[in-house]
């Protein structure tokens, strides 16, 4: 799939269908966000083509929002909206690289919309010798910071990566679907091609499209 | 010193030309208006000479290779000055310094995302038929540190409007100069002149650079190098140490050493 650098009002930049996942991702009109966009992107490319013919419904089970720094209200809206039709988002932010105001907006909607408890980002120093994201989920892994992290307060079965003793990364049920929250930036790392990001990014896409499959199935009984 | 008195300076002292950077004096800046370049054409050309291509003395803080998107864009910004200055200068080619690694941006990342901008960079230069000259820094930007690399680089970059602009210093004690040239023959858009003292390396403010001949290079191989491959481009000179006196007599100093490099008569 090509790459294109459309801009936030156009928002569908990719739409890519996965192993029984069908995935969009939805980035910004700034260079952080389409290069992260673009990390993920090769992410979802890399499944293999016999997996990619088993596509599922049509029905998209997993948003991407890459490197997101002015979350609108909108957007909110509706991702949670997908979320109650069963989708997962994976909702990485950007808002180290924001305005205070767009980073206090956008944890204000984080809190709002998904129950997440946003911290103030910061600089990760080099001095305290943090250099590393420990995932404890989906994959035991260590991944490269990204400069700055926006910490979250998470409950303790909801925290899934740290950096020191900071929550930085949390998975949230959300209606039917699900938040994958980074706050480290994972996908410059995937378009740098960082074996342990590619790792844990395939392991998220996994687990979003087994969740996707399982809540397929129960939607069917239901219906039954 | 002033640009005008400069530039007479340069004519006076045998040079043919010039090699203008962006953001260093205060002549030449971001907010330099396309009148004030076209003046500073003309007092060039009034005083005998052309410009040979456009630098610029931004990229070590604002670099495309940066994380930081603000830094990343205005470096896309600067560099596409850079091109339309070129064109307005009567030149056709830019250096810049693309790709920085450091502590904190790795490799791997810096790689990526500097062949990306520059294969968009390429288009813009590519309308303005001005090459880019990617400069070879090796041991500054710790990245792209052989003359094969760098070719896969420019491979993987893959437009004729991006090309090396050669810096026969630079490379210190990781290579040999006249190899690069032979590497990259073609796609050389100019070239650095300076010297280097190899197994100097840097302590405090001790330059590893110096005046041709003074130090390492092999410009007998240099210049055979450059025989071999048919370059008939600038030879621009590059001096970081400077005199501590006479400033004036380097400029002539290095005149004389590239007249007797050109001439053979080495």
């Amino acid at each position: 799939m090509g790459l294109t650098l459309a801009p936030l009002a156009a928002r569908r930049f990719g739409w890519t269908s996965v192993a029984g996942l069908q995935a969009e991702i939805w980035p910004e009109d700034h260079c952080l966000s389409q290069e992260s966009a673009s990390g993920f992107q090769l992410l979802l490319n890399r499944e293999p083509p016999m997996a990619r013919a088993a596509s599922g419904s049509g029905e998209t089970s997993l948003i991407i929002v890459p490197g997101i720094r002015a979350m609108s209200l909108g957007c909110g809206n509706e991702l949670l909206g997908r979320m109650q039709e069963g989708a997962w988002v994976i909702l990485e932010t950007g808002a180290g690289y924001s305005s205070i105001e767009e980073a206090k907006r956008q944890a204000g909607l984080l809190e709002r919309f998904f129950g997440l408890k946003v911290l103030p980002s910061v600089p990760v120093s080099k001095s305290r010798g943090h250099r590393y994201i420990a995932y404890s989920w989906p994959l035991p892994r260590l991944v490269r910071t990204f400069e700055a992290i926006t910490p979250i307060h998470s409950n303790a079965g909801e925290v899934v990566a740290h950096l020191g003793r900071q929550a930085v990364c949390a998975k949230k049920r959300v209606a039917r679907g699900g938040l994958l929250y980074l706050g480290s930036m994972l996908g410059p790392g995937l378009f740098a091609e960082e074996p342990e990001g590619l790792a844990v990014g395939a392991a998220m896409v996994a687990f979003c499209r087994m969740t996707a499959s399982l809540e397929g199935l129960e939607g069917r009984q239901l219906k039954v | 010193m002033g640009f005008s008195d400069g530039v007479k300076l340069l004519k006076r002292a045998g040079y043919d030309g010039i090699e203008l950077w962006l953001g260093e004096r205060p002549w030449f800046q971001m907010k330099t208006t396309d009148a004030e370049i076209r003046a500073m054409l003309r007092q060039i050309e009034d005083a005998g000479l052309e410009v040979s291509n456009v630098a610029n003395a931004l990229d070590w803080k604002e670099n495309i290779s940066a994380r930081d998107p603000a830094k990343r864009e205005a470096a896309f910004r600067h560099i596409e000055r850079q091109i339309e200055a070129a064109q307005i200068l009567g030149t056709d080619a830019i250096l810049v310094v693309a790709g920085l690694v450091t502590e904190d941006t790795p490799y791997n990342e810096v790689y990526k995302r500097t062949v990306g901008t520059l294969q968009r960079l390429a288009e813009v230069a590519a309308k303005a038929r001005v090459k880019i000259g990617v400069e070879n820094c090796n041991a500054e930007q710790r990245f792209l540190l052989s003359p094969r690399e760098f070719s896969t680089f420019l491979d993987e970059i893959n437009s004729p409007w991006v090309g090396i602009h050669l810096d026969v210093g630079n490379i210190h004690d990781t290579g040999f100069a006249e190899q690069w040239i032979e590497l990259h023959g073609p796609r050389i858009t100019r070239i650095h002149v300076k010297d280097v003292l190899k197994h100097r390396g840097r302590c405090g403010d001790q330059s590893v650079y110096t005046n041709i001949f003074l130090g390492d290079n092999n410009w007998h191989a240099i210049r055979e190098a450059m025989r071999k491959v048919n370059y008939d481009g600038w030879l621009i000179v590059e001096m970081e140490s400077r005199y501590r006196y006479a400033a004036d007599q380097q400029v002539y100093d290095a005149s004389v050493a590239l007249t007797r490099l050109i001439a053979g008569k080495i």
